[in-house]
């Protein structure tokens, strides 16, 4: 198995190939001519390669057409970099060119003192009509991915006359494997192109069309939308205003990038990342220390906590220094205990939370919380009892007793300060992501760094007032 | 709000079952449903209901509506179904659809029982694919897709095209393959487009620049190449390009999803990150929870042979261990943080040569002595600031300080670079780097911030106390 890993297909380096026969050029008339049998993507990664002053001279002899569509493939911030290159009458008229989702992408990235007013108000009247259509829908609403460039059909058309229509607009059309029927602007069924290819031409299409279809209003929530979209395995899914008047599609490839996008910044969450896109080649250094600064500040504060809490105990810890030293010992292993089990219930939750098979009815909610109880309570068990064993195993090495009463005592509250911080934590790790949820905050906020700061601080607590409560009188009375 | 409306539509559909309606007739109702929906009712159904389900959908639809299911619930419904269901199902689905249930047995006879009702040429294929691990392409492609000859003129594969539709899952892509070598694409698009010049050739117009992927590939190799290029369907090849299938998009993101559950378990220390919710127990919990509480539990035991070592000097400064808590919690996160990007590297193939290797390592030790600078200023002056307002004298506080600043960034220069170092050397020694996971790293930083804060402790304030 191992072997045939290896085998991968001989690198055809399209995006080399293509950064030397710019390389080549001198003049850039031709360029276009040559470069069209390329995949778009292709291009787009070569001319990031190439100087820019180049990469500016190409782009003035591409067609708006075809700079649209490759800067469709540049991230928002190279996108923005090339566009103020440009005289601004090549810009505008690429942005113009560029599938409206795209283009609204960019427009949002652009900074509040640049040109983007500008932009905006030189696009063609249609384009901006659009544009302006998605630009106000937040960024996590669906309606700023959706597309326009799908195929309209009518419910009363034949077949012969739909197929008439597709063909002629089928090069302009992103879209069409299925195209939407619509009866006096409602849209009323939808048909997939390969139905209407097998169709008999006389057919009307209100016959052949499906009726029974799922949509979601503009402003619903990204990753909800595409929960559905996965759950029913449809590559599009119409968006409606509530009155069923078709506004626009999401389809598969805005799907993608929603999942990845979520995926990714759920990741970055648990591991304490401000953003989950990591790219060896790319990412500079001070932006590898941005990604990772912030959670740790957060987390230098939240830990202050802790050792604000701690410092109410000192005062009884300084009465008894032999039991102040004893408990240290076991702090790490205890803390460490409960983070973990907190993360693992924390991940699980957030991972439900975000699943096309969430459900927070009360009912599967209450069992779900049993469910995590029960589970914490049998891993404090076990980890308790090997707790207990391993407080007296030490007590024997270090002190050459193992059953007399300060050796028994000090295990029976260790062994119980796991039992309860590891129910504890377990639980919470499920309810904080729960929490959250309710009061409409995504949940992967509360992530890994957060979780085992705040399960820190508790286990703390249960740790220092059990062990004090039972252990001081005995340690005092040494 | 969605859940009700499934809810409703599965009662419905019990409904139209039930009703004294002739077949034909709620054949034409049923047809109205989304499978994913009839899917869903189909589980809720009793056995009789069932068997009427199945006379009643035609059995290309039956095998649609069970492609929908989860594989194991598939498999669950199909264990009580007649032979004749399940050669029909299994006749009408994709290859990787069928290989996804079989997947689901673990009684070898199980296997064969299943696998012999399936007709011989597909399992053929279903064997082969049952072969390949679960990270591979192989694994979920499937061959659903319409060849033509780049010989053919384009009225000849509009027709090959019309024929075969229905049989044909997705056809948003055509694929030109000659003598088995896969010399060309077109979309659909273009076929459609090139209508009205029917007298074209194939070759004249078929894309050459292909983007194909081996079954032995990652597939998350797969999954970045439809990424960046917006592609619905990705055809799979040889080394020397036979063609052999395709990956389509909703396969994609099964392995999309599947990725990056792996990622997140490994992060957070679980055995597998996934919960169905009817299935799921509390012993199942702590069977996936368990093994890495208990590892942890051993290595721990370093951490407080540690710390007894220092009993003696904790007794007399326990301040020391006021701040144990934060400087571990940190480590901990720091750590995680660099983990968190390994695995990231690994999955998508950036860490595969001694360079790449070097320049990261390099990278995350020059972040971490940065980090942990900066953290070191912050708690020098918190620490600081703390005491004198106690009302103690800066010259008293500042070795404390000092141990402790000086510790925490240490402690995060140390431990960003461990959370690469370890799971880099387990890799080396083929240990699975899921070994290297969260919690794992957490506590091997521990360890390692003990010792350094300890350490420092121990010769700093040895002459204060």
């Amino acid at each position: 198995m191992d072997e045939k890993e290896e085998i991968r297909l001989e690198e055809k380096d399209y995006i080399g190939e293509i950064v030397t026969l710019i390389n080549a050029e001198t003049d850039f008339s031709g360029l276009q001519k040559q470069l069209e049998e390329y995949h778009p993507f292709d291009i787009s990664q070569a001319l990031l390669e190439i100087d820019s002053e180049r990469r500016r001279n190409v782009f003035l002899h591409f067609t708006y057409p075809f700079g649209a569509a490759i800067v469709e493939h540049f991230d928002s911030e190279d996108a923005i970099v090339l566009l103020k290159q440009l005289p601004l009458e090549t810009a505008v008229r690429i942005v113009d060119n560029m599938e409206t989702d795209d283009a609204v992408d960019l427009l949002q990235n652009l900074e509040p003192k640049d040109e983007d007013i500008d932009i905006i108000s030189l696009l063609s009247p249609k384009k901006r009509a659009e544009l302006n259509k998605l630009l106000v829908y937040e960024e996590d609403e669906i309606g700023s991915a959706m597309s326009g460039s799908f195929i309209r059909l009518f419910a009363n058309m034949t077949v012969k006359e739909a197929m008439r229509k597709v063909v002629s607009i089928a090069g302009d059309t992103d879209y069409i494997s299925i195209l939407y029927v619509l009866e006096n602007n409602f849209l009323v069924g939808y048909i997939r192109l390969k139905s209407l290819i097998i169709a008999r031409a006389e057919e009307r299409i209100s016959d052949i069309m499906e009726t029974r279809f799922i949509t979601a209003r503009p402003t619903d929530d990204k990753e909800e939308v595409s929960n559905l979209m996965q759950t029913y395995g449809e590559s599009s899914m119409p968006i409606t205003d509530i009155d069923m008047h078709l506004v626009g599609i999401v389809t598969h490839d805005d799907l993608m990038d929603i999942v990845s996008e979520a995926k990714s910044d759920d990741y970055a969450k648990l591991a304490g990342l401000t953003d989950g896109d990591i790219d060896l080649g790319r990412d500079s250094f001070s932006r590898a220390v941005k990604q990772r600064l912030p959670w740790l500040s957060i987390v230098l504060f939240l830990s202050l906590l802790t050792s604000l809490i701690f410092s109410f105990f000192e005062e009884a810890l300084n009465t008894s220094i032999v039991l102040a030293a004893r408990l240290a010992v076991y702090l790490p292993l205890i803390l460490d205990m409960s983070g973990n089990t907190g993360t693992q219930s924390l991940a699980v939750m957030i991972r439900y939370l975000n699943s096309p098979e969430r459900d927070t009815s009360k009912k599967v909610m209450g069992k779900y919380l049993l469910r995590e109880i029960g589970t914490g309570i049998i891993e404090g068990l076990v980890i308790g009892v090997l707790v207990f064993g391993l407080v007296i195993v030490t007590n024997l090495v270090s002190r050459g007793k193992a059953f007399d009463a300060v050796s028994l005592s000090t295990a029976v509250v260790t062994a119980f300060s796991v039992f309860v911080a590891l129910l504890a934590s377990t639980l919470l790790g499920a309810l904080i992501p729960l929490g959250m949820d309710k009061v409409k905050i995504d949940p992967a906020v509360a992530s890994g760094p957060f979780i085992t700061t705040v399960s820190d601080i508790i286990t703390l607590s249960i740790y220092y007032s059990i062990s004090l409560a039972i252990l001081l009188p005995i340690y005092q009375a040494l | 709000m969605e859940n009700e409306d499934r809810t409703i539509n599965t009662k419905e559909i019990i409904d139209v079952l039930k009703s004294n309606a002739e077949l034909l007739e709620k054949r034409e109702k049923l047809d109205n449903y989304h499978d994913y929906d009839l899917a869903v009712a189909m589980l809720e159904m009793t056995e009789e209901e069932r068997s009427d389900f199945y006379r009643i959908l035609d059995f290309p639809l039956l095998s649609a509506v069970f492609s929908e299911l989860d594989p194991h619930d598939a498999k669950d419904v199909l264990d009580n179904a007649p032979v004749a269901v399940m050669t029909a199902v299994f006749k009408g689905m994709q290859t990787d659809d069928v290989v996804d249930i079989i997947d689901c047995i673990d009684d070898s006879d199980m296997r064969m029982a299943y696998l012999s009702v399936i007709d011989a040429k597909k399992r053929i294929e279903v064997k082969k694919m049952l072969e390949y691990d679960d990270s591979l392409v192989g694994s979920i492609m499937n061959n659903n897709y319409l060849e033509i000859k780049r010989t053919d003129t384009v009225k000849m594969a509009i027709a090959t095209m019309v024929q075969k539709a229905p049989e044909t899952e997705f056809i948003n892509n055509i694929y030109v393959v000659d003598k088995g070598i896969l010399v060309g694409v077109l979309s659909l698009k273009e076929i459609i487009s090139a209508g009205n010049k029917p007298d074209t050739l194939i070759e004249d117009i078929m894309t050459v620049k292909i983007v194909s992927v081996t079954p032995w590939q990652k597939t998350e190799d797969a999954i970045e190449l439809m990424k960046n290029y917006d592609f619905f369907l990705l055809p799979v090849v040889t080394g020397d390009f036979k063609m052999l299938g395709i990956i389509a998009f909703d396969d994609m993101f099964e392995a999309l999803n599947k990725e990056s559950d792996e990622d997140y378990s490994k992060l957070a220390g679980l055995t597998d990150i996934n919960i169905d919710e009817d299935r799921e127990t509390v012993w199942t919990t702590v069977k996936k929870r368990m093994p890495w509480l208990a590892i942890l539990l051993f290595i721990n035991l370093v951490t407080s042979s540690i710390i007894t070592g220092y009993e003696d000097l904790l007794s007399r400064v326990l301040t020391l261990a006021i701040f144990m808590p934060l400087i571990l919690n940190l480590a901990g996160n720091t750590g995680t943080q660099s983990l968190g990007i390994v695995i990231r590297l690994f999955a998508t193939n950036q860490l595969d040569d001694k360079k790449a290797i070097r320049k990261h390592l390099i990278r995350e030790l020059l972040i971490g002595i940065a980090n942990g600078l900066a953290m070191g200023i912050l708690i020098f002056g918190i620490v600081i600031g703390m005491r004198m307002l106690e009302g103690m004298a800066f010259v008293d506080v500042l070795p404390l300080a000092i141990v402790i600043s000086v510790s925490l960034s240490a402690s995060l220069a140390v431990a960003t670079l461990a959370g690469s170092v370890v799971p880099l050397v387990l890799n080396l020694f083929k240990i699975d780097p899921a070994v290297a996971s969260g919690p794992f790293i957490t506590t091997v930083n521990d360890i390692i911030s003990l010792l350094i804060y300890f350490g420092l402790a121990t010769t700093l304030l040895a002459r204060y106390f």
